[in-house]
């Protein structure tokens, strides 16, 4: 099989304009979107108790609501979790039970509410009638701690990344790939937020490789357009760059292709954390396999102009 | 067979060999149980691997508790006991001290009635205390301030973590749990990880760790129903040396009754040897009590004070509440009953926190992440199933695009897991079910590489290249492509080690093994895999199938 064919020589740098704005675009949109909608905070950074029970039988959602809001837990939050497919339960047995921290009781914690809760449940139901299947509570100052170690987190391998690249190119190029990734995160990000699903520590493991993997891919032309400089090829860094992108091209998307079977196969038959982790994926890969065509390589070219490099000079300076 | 192929062929299938060897505990561990089901011979010949790959808590089922222990009041508590000390030991030095206090900045107050103490009492503080005068305090007044010194400070904090460790680790120890581990984490946090709780045992768990079974005996001064009837004589606060205790009754919560009990004479639980779990003595009232015993030192205090003190009540103080106050009817030695219509279950993690000793300061569980055993096992069998038709997808696909070799390089992924399995069981990293998806993903990382190698190859090939020839090259120039490639995820991934934990850090560890195992499979195995084909087709390998028509043939 060949699905691009040899020759192939599409004008992606040429373009390049329309592309930024694109996703300049983009990237306020997913910006805006942590304001509206905004982000669904799972507990591991709003805290809370979050309690998962399994019934033998079938229950009606709205009776384990009864038990659950004359506690006087604060907000709680209940949800039926759908089977996912190929799945052995049945619908209306798993049940996600969620108690927002209290403001000012930071002492109840976790044996309270998790106790209470199944107390209840078994007075009610009957203490054989259900499972106790998990429960997670994150208290208020672990929850903040969370949130900004996953933001140095993603901002630590921007750096090392940027390090790195600048070591083994130039600035330039360093430059190019990590706004490429950032690029590549804050609208991943984004999507995340329109689609309304939580946000756990997994979802921050998710951008991390979605950055791994986009700018793996940026390495790899970067790597092409080096050689075609110190092979000498005819033409301007402009060309050169976009002549790279071609001859890669084939297989920028034969990888990506590959490494989205996979995700694609975790996102219908994974479960809870493993299924957000692979919608965000699904979605990163996409964004990733972009940028690395039209916006990294084209920010290489951006940055040279804006040193004052000579890029429409024939035979570039090697690197 | 040129002498350089036969050596990788050598290294490749010990290699190979190794890992399978590695993979094979694993592979006969019995997860129920946690038991390995190695034959004896195997584990015999020590040389033999019996370690299994360990399943993380999210698989596994069991508990990852993060404990934040109160080391501001473990200051507090050294500073009030250093107070005391200087207290005593000006006055045996003969200094005058008007006051001597603890303000809520942490700081000793020391004023003095003249100045003549003040200099003496200065000298001798300075001296034997390392304390830090503070620059408010000057020269002509008669209070004097210190600061507790940075580093000292530091020390109680350490110690009061190092203290709660040593308590909960024999707690756990004590309640019985399989392997656990715990750990301090950071400045002020401990994380225990219990695997194997079961759903019933979780909230005594959570109970034994945080009490902090400080136990004290204290004479009684007055009893009454109110707090208002029992200070009315001394004006709405304790007096001096007395303490306010309520007693509470276990099974409603009200408070039954309210004791003013001296500070001294005072025994605490810190001289206990033992503590036992027995059923009740007094017939009426059922349930169980906890007996204990005191060691030597504690048996001559206690002798002492209820000798005594005959006739009067003794309050047996548990967690700031009276749990009973017998009259002392004869002098005890070392041995004495706390009654309290326990529940077994009660009684016994009583008798458990006070055999494995008081907390020197108060802790919270900060975050707690129980998993039961059922959803383990769901997990599992879910986790696996998306795994494994994703490898199949991958797999596939790459036979389909570069037939012959995509069939090596699927080889390739092959061994890859093998490896990364191999490594996990090595070394005892864990694997949770992030991780899972991450050897998933690791294969398209293993894939990628031969990508990279295979269009490269047909673009020498296209540039009318002999085979031989083009594998070469491609190899060649496709290497730094690859490691720099890969390098850059690897920033990434262990920038996520670092700061995950739990399930995210065995996220991190697979794809870290796996894009390290997978540059050698992709790069060196599949090369040799080249060079043993055009070995055994004797230089003739022509037709070298990677999914593009032979050049000229169209």
């Amino acid at each position: 099989m060949e699905w691009i064919k040899p020759g192939t020589n599409i004008d992606f740098v040429g373009q390049r304009l329309y592309f930024f704005i694109g996703s300049l675009i983009a990237i306020g949109l997913s910006v805006l979107s942590f304001l509206w909608p905004g982000p669904n905070w799972g507990i591991d950074f709003a805290g809370g108790t979050e309690i998962r029970v399994r019934f033998a039988k079938p229950t009606d959602i709205g009776q384990i609501r009864g038990v659950v809001d004359n506690l006087g837990l604060g907000e709680t939050q209940i949800q039926n979790l759908k089977p996912a497919l190929a799945e052995q339960q049945k619908e209306n047995q798993d049940f996600l039970i969620r108690v927002e921290e209290p403001a000012g009781e930071e002492d109840a914690g976790t044996a309270h509410a998790g106790k209470l809760i199944s107390e209840k449940l078994s007075e009610k139901f009957g203490k054989d009638s259900f499972q106790i299947l998990t429960v997670n509570y994150v208290g208020p100052k672990v929850g903040k701690e969370l949130r900004v170690s996953g933001v140095k987190a993603l901002i630590y391998a921007m750096l090392g990344i940027l390090v790195y690249v600048a070591f083994r190119f130039e600035f330039s190029y360093a430059l190019g790939a990590v706004l490429a990734v950032f690029h590549d995160a804050i609208i991943s990000a984004g999507f995340y937020n329109v689609v309304q699903r939580e946000w756990s520590l997994v979802i921050i493991a998710g951008l991390l490789t979605i950055i791994g993997y986009s700018v793996n891919d940026t390495i790899v032309i970067f790597d092409r357009i080096r050689e075609n400089i110190r092979r000498g090829r005819r033409g301007n860094l402009r060309q050169l760059i976009n002549q790279s992108i071609n001859e890669t091209l084939s297989r920028t998307i034969l990888t990506n292709f590959a490494t989205f079977l996979a995700i694609i196969a975790l996102t219908i038959f994974g479960s809870g954390v493993i299924r957000d982790f692979s919608i965000l994926m699904t979605f990163g890969m996409v964004v990733g396999t972009y940028s690395t065509i039209y916006i990294a390589s084209s920010l290489v070219l951006v940055f040279e102009d804006l040193r004052g490099r000579k890029t429409g000079a024939e035979r570039p300076k090697k690197l | 067979m040129p002498s350089n192929l036969r050596w990788k062929l050598i290294l490749i299938s010990a290699l190979t060999a190794a890992a399978v060897f590695l993979c094979v505990p694993s592979l006969m561990w019995d997860y129920q149980n946690n038991v390995s089901r190695m034959p004896d011979w195997w584990r015999q010949v020590k040389i033999l691997p019996i370690r299994a790959v360990v399943l993380g808590l999210d698989l596994q089922g069991g508990m990852h508790l993060v404990v934040g222990v109160d080391t501001e009041e473990a200051v507090k508590n050294d500073l009030t006991q250093m107070k005391d000390s200087i207290h005593d030991w000006l006055r045996s030095e003969k200094v005058a001290v008007e006051e001597i206090k603890l303000n809520p900045d942490n700081q000793i107050e020391i004023a003095y009635p003249d100045l003549a103490n003040k200099d003496k009492g200065r000298e001798k503080v300075q001296r034997y205390y390392g304390m830090v005068l503070h620059e408010a305090s000057s020269s002509s007044t008669l209070k004097m301030i210190y600061d507790l010194d940075a580093k000292q400070a530091n020390e109680y904090r350490s110690n009061a973590v190092r203290q709660v460790m040593e308590t909960l680790t024999s707690r756990i120890d004590e309640f019985g749990v399989a392997e656990p581990s715990i750990q301090k984490q950071g400045a002020n946090r401990i994380v225990l990880q219990l695997p194997g709780i079961k759903e019933e045992d979780r909230s005594r768990v959570l109970n034994i760790i945080q009490r902090t079974a400080k136990l004290e005996f204290m004479l009684v001064d007055n009893v009454a129903s109110t707090k208002e009837a029992l200070l009315a004589a001394s004006g709405g606060v304790a007096p001096l040396g007395k303490r306010l205790v309520p007693e509470i009754n276990d099974q409603t919560g009200q408070i039954t009754a309210w004791y003013l009990l001296r500070e001294e004479p005072k025994i605490s639980g810190t001289y206990l040897v033992d503590a036992r779990m027995q059923s009740g003595g007094r017939m009426d009232m059922g349930g169980y009590d906890v007996s204990f015993q005191f060691n030597l030192e504690g048996a001559r205090i206690f002798s002492r004070i209820t000798g005594e003190h005959i006739g009067q009540n003794l309050a047996i103080v548990l967690e700031d509440k009276v749990k009973s106050a017998p009259v002392i009817k004869d002098r005890i030695f070392d041995r004495g009953v706390i009654e309290g219509r326990f529940t077994p279950e009660e009684a016994s993690d009583l008798a458990i926190v006070l055999r494995a000793g008081a907390l020197p300061v108060s802790i919270k569980v900060e975050e707690e992440r129980t998993v039961g055993p059922t959803l383990g096992k769901d997990l599992i069998a879910r986790g696996q199933l998306g795994a494994f038709i994703s490898i199949a997808a991958v797999v596939v696909f790459m036979v389909l695009y570069y037939s012959a070799g995509g069939l090596i390089a699927d080889l390739a992924v092959f061994l890859n897991v093998l490896f990364i399995f191999a490594a996990l069981a090595s070394l005892r990293a864990t694997l949770s079910l992030p991780g899972i998806a991450g050897i998933a993903l690791t294969v398209g990382m293993a894939v990628d590489a031969n990508v990279i190698i295979f269009e490269r190859m047909r673009e020498e090939m296209r540039a009318g290249k002999a085979i031989r020839s083009a594998v070469d090259t491609g190899y060649q120039r496709s290497l730094w492509t690859i490691l720099d490639a890969n390098i850059t995820t690897l920033i990434a991934a262990a920038i996520l080690f670092q700061v995950g934990t739990g399930p995210v850090r065995g996220f991190a560890v697979t794809l870290t093994i796996g894009l390290v195992s997978s540059v050698f499979t992709s790069i060196v195995f599949t090369k040799t895999i080249y060079e043993l084909l055009h070995f055994l087709y004797k230089g003739k390998l022509e037709k070298l199938r990677i999914g593009m028509k032979p050049i000229g043939s169209n």
